[in-house]
């Protein structure tokens, strides 16, 4: 039992937030409320196995092209890098923006050992190389991070034929898109700082 | 500002300290054997600072041996009334401000400000550079925010070059990116440090002369690493580019604003080589008066003067001349092992003699 139990907990510990402590705590709730337990996690297999990337833009979804890049509704001549799909979430509250999304998957991070390959940037000149964007709004987070990664892809996607441009004002450097106010982010995202 | 009372539990030698200075308390002497708590007292009152120590010691070192936790209080005036407590356990921190928790510790800095003399200041004047760059990133961080975030940045982005540059096989159009933001950095860094150590050289020759009263010019000399004629981001780029073979073979970046050096002169010679200990003794002080200073010129605060056995050196007369300096302070806590010093303070009116006993502050009567 005491084998057993160790095991879930250092399980559980993995997830973000959840230290040895609330881990033990939820291993019991877990065993006093089996049936609970067991709803809980037929809902996540659930999840797990209907979520998955969309191929074009990286976004979690459950179809695949997902919504976004499925939709007719939208810009098609316009596309948004951003780093994390929180980013993206974050944008869509806005409603400010009626565009296309590409996803990185983070930032480039030597640091963290994360290089410009471990990220989607493949992926991205696939997309862009035939030109039918007419402008790219690249929204990588105030960070250093994400200015490095902002420079890195302005570089790269330099000899395409396209306008890029980039969201910056209003958000503090060391702030982040994720938790900057619906307010301060609509209007860094209308007033675009071209370049 | 103004500390009103003062709490500590498990604080160093401290177990159980609890302390409240009057109005008409401000210039407080703090007389007690060697060994007592003396520094440590002076620690406690500049923690709430940084939340830091001003010693080279962890936080742990800070706990009561054989406890597992400290906690400190501070309320002082700042034209309002604050309050700033801390709890160190199992090696995080709990800091409440004004009732508020804080999440991230530098919402605390420049909320209470003190300045603290130490013996060590004399590596200000001496030391090595590493110590010189440290000394006045801070002090030029109260001179101008925007100094402050981008050494802030340029170490950011110096950390993710080195990290870059340990890997043999990078990708080069990174570093690029990474010389391109180091430039950016570089071109304000350098600037700054240029017109403010311009500004603090004359302040302090002004001061050198007042109170040291020689014959001899006193400066400071802003030294930058890189080297090219005009510095423009773009010509630093470049520079740093045409570095880049060897950075790349050393393994880690070698170019930088972290590599410059600052020197103070006496009479056009080098103090290490030149100045006697007394003269160098002066020098610190002055710097840690003009430090003092820019917190009242560009911030408008009246800082907290923490002085830890620092005028010893000075000779009798200059010793008095220091002191009416610092007089003008709203508060100011000085630490004497004899009582010879005394008759240095006879002129203000806002005397207190404190002393420790067994780790208890306690107010003394030698006057
Ligand atoms: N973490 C700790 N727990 C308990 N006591 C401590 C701790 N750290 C230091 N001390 C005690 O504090 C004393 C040193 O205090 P401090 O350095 O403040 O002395 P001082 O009064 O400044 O002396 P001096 O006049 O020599 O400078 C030592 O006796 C030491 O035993
Ligand atoms: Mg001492
Ligand atoms: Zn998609």
């Amino acid at each position: 039992m005491i084998n057993d139990f160790t095991r879930l907990i250092s399980a559980l510990t993995k997830l973000p937030g959840i230290g040895k402590k609330s881990a033990t705590r939820l291993s019991y709730f877990l065993l006093k409320n089996k049936d609970k337990s067991k709803d809980i996690f037929i809902s996540i297999v659930d999840f797990l196995d209907k979520i998955s990337n969309c191929s074009i833009c990286g976004n979690f979804s459950s179809s695949d092209p997902c919504e976004i890049c499925s939709s007719s509704n939208r810009d098609k001549k316009i596309l948004c890098v951003v780093e994390e799909p929180s980013d993206l979430l974050a944008i869509e509250e806005t409603g400010c923006y009626k565009g296309q999304y590409h996803i990185l998957m983070g930032n480039i991070n030597p640091l963290e050992g994360k290089g410009p390959d471990n990220l989607r940037i493949g992926e991205l000149l696939k997309r862009t190389k035939d030109g039918v964007f007419e402008e790219i709004l690249i929204a990588t987070n105030p960070t250093i991070e994400g200015e490095s990664t902002f420079l890195y892809l302005q570089n790269l996607l330099a000899d395409q034929n396209v306008k890029i441009s980039k969201i910056a004002t209003g958000i503090p450097m060391g702030g982040s898109l994720e938790y900057a106010d619906k307010y301060t982010l609509g209007r860094a995202i209308q007033s675009k700082n071209y370049i | 500002m103004f500390v009103k009372s003062i709490s500590a539990t498990n604080f160093r030698n401290f177990r159980n300290l609890e302390f409240c200075f009057k109005e008409q308390e401000r210039h407080i002497i703090i007389k007690s054997p060697n060994g007592t708590g003396k520094t440590n007292f002076l620690e406690l009152l500049y923690y709430f600072t940084y939340l830091k120590s001003f010693r080279a010691v962890s936080d742990g070192e800070l706990i009561n041996k054989g406890e597992n936790y400290f906690s400190i209080l501070i309320n002082y005036d700042n034209d309002e009334d604050n309050e700033i407590s801390v709890k160190y356990l199992n090696k995080s921190k709990e800091v409440v401000y004004n009732n508020k928790k804080i999440k991230r510790y530098s919402e605390i800095f420049g909320k209470y400000c003190s300045v603290v003399f130490s013996s060590d200041d004399m590596l200000i004047i001496k030391g090595n550079p590493n110590y010189k760059r440290k000394f006045f990133d801070m002090f030029f961080s109260i001179i101008d925010i925007e100094y402050f975030y981008s050494i802030k940045n340029y170490n950011c982005v110096l950390k993710q070059k080195n990290a870059l540059l340990k890997n043999k096989s990078f990708d080069k159009k990174l570093l690029e990116i990474y010389n391109y933001q180091l430039a950016q950095y570089i071109n304000i860094i350098q600037q700054k440090r240029d017109e403010f150590i311009k500004i603090t050289s004359k302040d302090f020759n002004d001061k050198y002369l007042e109170i040291g009263d020689y014959n001899y010019s006193a400066k400071i000399i802003y030294y930058p690493s890189i080297k090219i004629k005009e510095f423009t981001q773009e010509n630093i780029f470049n520079f740093l580019m045409e570095c880049c073979k060897k950075e790349v073979e050393l393994g880690f970046s070698f170019y930088g604003v972290h590599k410059d050096n600052y020197q103070f002169l006496l009479n056009n010679l080098n103090f290490n080589s030149y100045a006697s200990f007394g003269q160098t003794r002066l020098a610190s002080l002055i710097m840690k008066t003009i430090q003092a200073d820019n917190y009242k010129k560009y911030n408008n605060i009246s800082p907290i003067l923490l002085l830890d056995d620092v005028i010893l050196e000075l000779d009798n007369y200059r010793k008095v001349k220091f002191v009416s300096k610092i007089f003008d302070y709203k508060q100011f806590f000085i630490t004497i092992s004899d009582d010879t010093l005394l008759k240095i303070f006879e002129k203000s009116s806002y005397l207190s003699f404190l002393e420790i006993i067994d780790g208890k502050i306690q107010k003394s009567n030698f006057n």
